[in-house]
């Protein structure tokens, strides 16, 4: 008996640190993913575009999952953010007359969608945090809103139509297509030309751009369910593929700031890729 | 004595708990896939099942092979009346009565690959006459397409799937995998000795 005791004293500790070990090391590793958590990508999050990572991507050196990851298609253009959102459309308060022409300030929709990835502002439409709410097109409107499209009012609340409303105790009310995701793609199906390009490949967007998304895993099968919108081209911050030069996109539920643009993206969801003009007709 | 005997116990007591430990940790892990031919066929039915909506997309919404792939059964009923309404508009109000997981897929896909065949005609017309696609012929593609907008084809591989669980019971089987984008739960039936989707419901959304 006490030979065993013996031996259990010399062995159960190493067995107890190889266990407490192993759970330290999965531990750490989940924090690496965590939204927010600093990750070990390089200081500078805007590199130019002479990176050796985007050679190994046209190169499809870059590997995910055993698959080579997907090549840009075009040398991609980078977009230096510096300017603060600070800027609001203002053209729904003027009277015809005095409209100036609608420009699409892609520095200040990015860096909205930046401020705002993983929070929500106070007065404007929310619908909800965590992963299983259904802010992903209202942050998609707001970002567009701020980067310059002015609102549509229609009182009909077709599809036409494309606007919030947010009393003084910021009590809010929007349009479906603010915040609907079918709806949204049907509006701006229809804007297709005037405010928006319909695009056929990613790599065809720039920052400010978005996509809409009808994904396979969604309870909902056959309409568009989801939205993400596209930064331009770095470093990913969070998800996967870290120092990595890649294109990047933010998303509302679950919230993610600046990862691959098809990251958790499954081989079944649809895609509908949507350039904003630089100066819409409207 | 007593303090052997109480070191002892405390010992044994600590590897019971470490052998607990390790055996949640394993299930927790969730691998729990039989290796038999029914387990392989039902995981072979799942990845096919991949390959033929881009099949579908591709060839301007062929959906004849989805009959081997999926089955009408009352596993899966109706999200809301938008998608009976869908499927009413794209095969037929009789067959949206009695639609299940196969009507839903015929329906969708069938849109969608309408609308991405009239949408490469239309772009090359255009691209000949050197020219963007127009608005007026979108709305073309939309309104003869049962109103839905050709959306892009995915780029890559189909993804890889990561088989959790697979539970067998007679004719009827529930597959547990996660295909990157989400963890997922399919049930199939046995017809004809043939695993058919009956139904798939995403269980954890990674986005």
């Amino acid at each position: 008996m006490i030979r065993i005791t013996r031996v259990l004293c010399f062995v159960l500790p190493f067995f107890l640190a190889a266990i407490i070990g192993s759970n330290a090391q999965s531990t750490f590793a989940q924090h690496q993913n965590k939204p927010g958590t600093p990750t070990s990508t390089p200081s500078d999050p805007y590199p130019g575009p002479d990176s050796q990572n985007l050679d190994a991507i046209i190169n499809n050196e870059v590997v995910v999952n055993g698959t080579p990851y997907p090549y840009p298609l075009q040398e991609p253009e980078v977009i230096p953010i510096t300017t603060p959102a600070t800027s609001y459309p203002y053209h729904s308060y003027l009277p015809l007359i005095f409209k100036p022409p609608i420009v699409y300030n892609r520095a200040n929709a990015v860096s909205w969608a930046d401020q705002w990835a993983h929070g929500r502002p106070s007065c404007f439409p929310n619908y909800g945090t965590g992963s299983n709410c259904n802010d992903c097109t209202n942050y998609l409107s707001q970002v567009l809103y701020v980067g310059g499209l002015p609102t549509l009012f229609n009182p009909a609340w077709d599809t036409s139509a494309w606007w919030y409303w947010c009393d003084e105790f910021c009590v809010c009310t929007n349009s479906n297509t603010w915040s609907a995701t079918d709806w949204m793609n049907t509006h701006v199906s229809q804007l297709q030309g005037i405010r928006y390009d319909y695009k056929t490949s990613a790599y065809d967007l720039n920052a400010g751009d978005f996509m809409i998304l009808d994904l396979y895993s969604s309870p909902v099968h056959g309409i568009p369910n989801h939205a993400r919108i596209f930064v331009g081209w770095g470093y990913p911050q969070e998800g996967d593929m870290f120092g990595n030069y890649l294109l990047l996109a933010n998303q509302h539920c679950t919230d993610r700031y600046r990862v691959r643009w098809d990251y958790n993206l499954g081989g079944s969801d649809l895609r509908w890729f949507w350039h904003v003009r630089d100066l819409p007709s409207r | 004595m007593n303090k052997k005997l109480i070191a002892t116990a405390f010992f044994f007591i600590i590897l019971m708990i470490s052998i607990v430990y390790l055996g949640i940790t394993r299930a927790r892990a969730g691998i729990n896939v039989p290796n038999t031919q029914d387990s392989q066929e039902i995981q072979e039915v799942i990845h096919h099942s991949y390959t033929v909506f881009r099949g579908a997309l591709r060839n301007g919404g062929d959906v004849s092979e989805f009959q081997y792939v999926f089955i009408n059964t009352p596993d899966y009923s109706y999200e809301n009346d938008d998608v009976r309404s869908f499927v009413s508009l794209v095969l037929g109000t009789e067959q949206a009565k009695n639609g299940g997981y196969l009507t839903v897929m015929q329906a969708k896909y069938i849109a969608y690959g309408c609308a991405i065949r009239l949408f490469k005609e239309t772009e090359k017309i255009a691209k000949k006459e050197n020219r963007e696609v127009t608005p007026d012929e979108f709305k073309f593609i939309q309104d003869n397409c049962y109103g839905v907008f050709p959306p892009s084809l995915s780029e890559g591989a189909p993804p890889k799937l990561e088989f959790k669980i697979i539970d067998i019971e007679g004719d009827r089987a529930t597959a547990r995998y996660d295909d990157g984008a989400a963890l997922l739960e399919a049930t199939l039936v046995r017809e004809n000795g043939r695993w058919l989707i009956a139904n798939i419901k995403p269980i954890e959304i990674h986005f």
